[in-house]
């Protein structure tokens, strides 16, 4: 028996639908309001929601990340009155398990019902029996458990798998992680970097060659493909396979035979492919550089990893997980992180997600040297003027009150510059010296020895910001 | 980065390849394993590739006892043979190519450009790898 929760606004559509989920003979409440719906999911475990998007108090598809991040970890399908194409990718992208129209019929709702929960049983199951190895992988954010849930789903058979996702979101580890928790993990995994290879090699590589074939094929040689029978082949950057390589490949998919060149028979191998690309293969598509009925083959389990600003959550993990790996692999003592460090690191875009996030660390550890604590300081500068930039906006904001605040082009908010240095120097100086005392906890000679300030110095710029030692 | 024993000839005759790409100055070679690793653990910043080129099937199962060192860098293998036991050790290290030592490495020399350029491109969206120097 399930236990399912309702949030609408239409106490009528509500009181209907529990009656319909009853003779389903599951459990089932109502809520009327998004407010009452996440408090609810936070105190009691569901597992499905039906949520409207139409709340008194909001859109529901705000609430959704909440609701799916709740205790339960529940199903959420989408119920509204009006179908919005935008708002059902939004719904599918953020997690939502469907997005349906209030049907004329209340008998069409029970199919959808019936779908999620019986999803949610096989996954249970699954996760219960599963002992997924993550091979470095780390994350606990519910997209990243989305993500990881796919991987579990895809590693159980030999369907080929479609990885996408921007530069640096750890396809590559996805693609391994899938390898080292299938039935192939013993064999091969050979990786095909589509993007390094020139044309004229790329037949080469892959298919292999007897001796002879070419000018400078001094040998026979197995291609890539051959080595990887009975393992994985990881297609990396598939987008930059060529066109015409595009459609043999087709066919080594159909039929997983295909000559080498300069042969006069075909070969067999039998392995289990994984393809990673950052670029909209559909798109490409439609443009002609990328074959459709391949793309179609690719797919038959897509994941999709989210670029890191759509999960900060995940940041203070990697970065701990990170830093001790870098320490350990540089015989360094494990550091400690400033309050503030995180709160920085969550600002920044990342535009080269978590391998971007990864060289950050590393330049952090660099800059520390024997610090035992990273504060913001260390970070690079691009980072750190982020933060201070975001940090100025909301000064200017709490500043000028809404009755005086001149009006403003939209969208321009920029000091002079000598302003802007001034104002980030103060407040950096502030947060380092109270990160100082808090991680000194307020012992003079301990501050002057890690700042390599002076003690009159020191005692100046306390008196000078009102900082005050704290009390042991 | 290359690792390789410089008395063998297919080391010199990469390491020629390699000049004609990269500047002297941004190359470094490591002829031992141990110095490979002591290597390993220091900061890699903006190292664009490793080519591990081992002398022989022995060497390059040494390599492999420290491939956990090289678990975030981009390998060039050059394989001492295409025995199928070679073969099969050599991509344990998740090699992004493999060519191998009785070759002429012009292969290598076609992809070492292609993963330059790449890079390039990257770094100048991203700033991954030209980050500022931290003040």
């Amino acid at each position: 028996m399930a236990k399912i929760l309702i949030i609408d606004d239409d106490e009528m559509f509500c009181q209907l639908v529990s009656k319909k989920i009853k003779e389903m003979e599951h459990e089932v409440d109502y809520v009327l309001t998004m407010a009452a719906g996440i408090s609810r999911s936070q105190d009691e475990s569901f597992d499905l929601v039906l949520l409207d998007v139409m709340l008194p108090d909001g859109n529901g598809l705000d609430a959704l990340p909440k609701i799916i991040a709740s205790e339960g970890e529940p199903e959420v399908i989408i119920i509204t009155g009006a179908g919005d194409v935008d708002g059902a990718e939004i719904a599918i992208r953020n997690g939502a398990w469907d997005y349906i129209e209030k049907p004329s019929s209340l008998n069409m709702i029970t199919l959808p019902i019936m779908r999620a929960l019986q999803f949610r049983e096989v996954k249970n199951t699954s996760r219960k029996s599963i002992s997924l190895k993550r091979e470095g992988i780390i994350g606990n954010s519910p997209k990243m458990k989305a993500c990881l849930d796919m991987l579990a789903q895809a590693s159980s058979n030999d369907a080929n798998v479609l990885i996408s996702g921007e530069t640096g979101t750890g396809k590559e580890l996805f693609a391994w992680a899938i390898h080292k928790n299938s039935r192939r993990a013993d064999g091969n995994f050979v990786v095909v970097d589509c993007a390094a290879l020139h044309e004229t090699l790329t037949e080469s590589v892959l298919f292999g060659h007897i001796k002879g074939a070419f000018t400078g094929a001094i040998r026979t040689q197995d291609g890539l493909i051959r080595q990887a029978n009975g393992g994985t082949l990881f297609l990396d950057e598939a987008g930059e396979l060529p066109l015409s390589i595009q459609k043999v490949f087709l066919r080594v998919l159909q039929e997983h035979r295909f000559r080498p060149l300069g042969a006069d028979h075909e070969t067999r191998s039998d392995f289990r492919l994984v393809v990673a690309t950052n670029r909209d293969l559909k798109k490409m598509v439609e443009k002609g550089e990328f074959r459709g009925d391949l793309l179609f083959r690719f797919q038959s389990v897509s994941i999709d990893l989210p670029p890191l600003r759509e999960h900060p959550e995940d940041i203070k993990e990697l970065v701990i997980y990170h830093m001790t790996r870098l320490c350990e692999r540089y015989g360094k003592e494990l550091k400690g992180f400033s309050p503030d460090f995180f709160d920085v690191l969550k600002m920044h875009d990342w535009p080269g997600n978590v391998r971007e996030l990864i060289s950050t660390i590393d330049r952090a550890l660099a800059a520390a040297q024997d610090d035992p604590i990273l504060f913001p300081q260390h970070l690079p500068v691009h980072i750190r003027i982020r933060q201070a930039q975001a940090s100025l906006g909301k000064e200017k904001k709490e500043r000028v009150s809404p009755a005086t605040r001149p009006a403003a082009k939209e969208g321009v908010v920029l000091p002079p510059l000598k302003d802007f240095r001034n104002l980030v120097l103060i407040e950096k100086e502030k947060q380092y010296l109270r990160d100082l005392m808090s991680a000194t906890a307020g012992v003079i000679k301990d501050a002057c020895k890690l700042s390599g300030l002076s003690r009159p110095r020191l005692y100046a710029l306390l008196s000078k910001y009102n900082i005050t030692r704290p009390k042991g | 980065m290359i690792y390789a024993k410089m008395a063998e000839p297919a080391a010199r005759r990469l390491l020629e390849v390699i000049r004609e790409l990269v500047d002297g100055d941004l190359i470094e070679i490591y002829q031992t394993r141990e110095s490979l690793a002591q290597r390993l653990c220091t900061p890699l910043n903006d190292l664009m590739a490793v080519i591990i080129c081992p002398s022989d099937g022995k060497d390059l199962h040494d390599i492999i006892k420290i491939g956990d060192l090289l678990w975030d860098v981009r390998v060039i293998l050059i394989l001492p043979d295409n025995r199928d036991a070679t073969v099969n050790q050599g991509h344990v290290l998740k090699p992004r190519f493999v060519a191998y030592a009785d070759g002429d490495f012009a292969d290598v020399s076609l992809v070492l450009s292609n993963i330059i350029n790449r890079d390039r491109r990257r770094a100048g969206r991203t700033a991954v790898g030209y980050l500022h120097p931290v003040s």
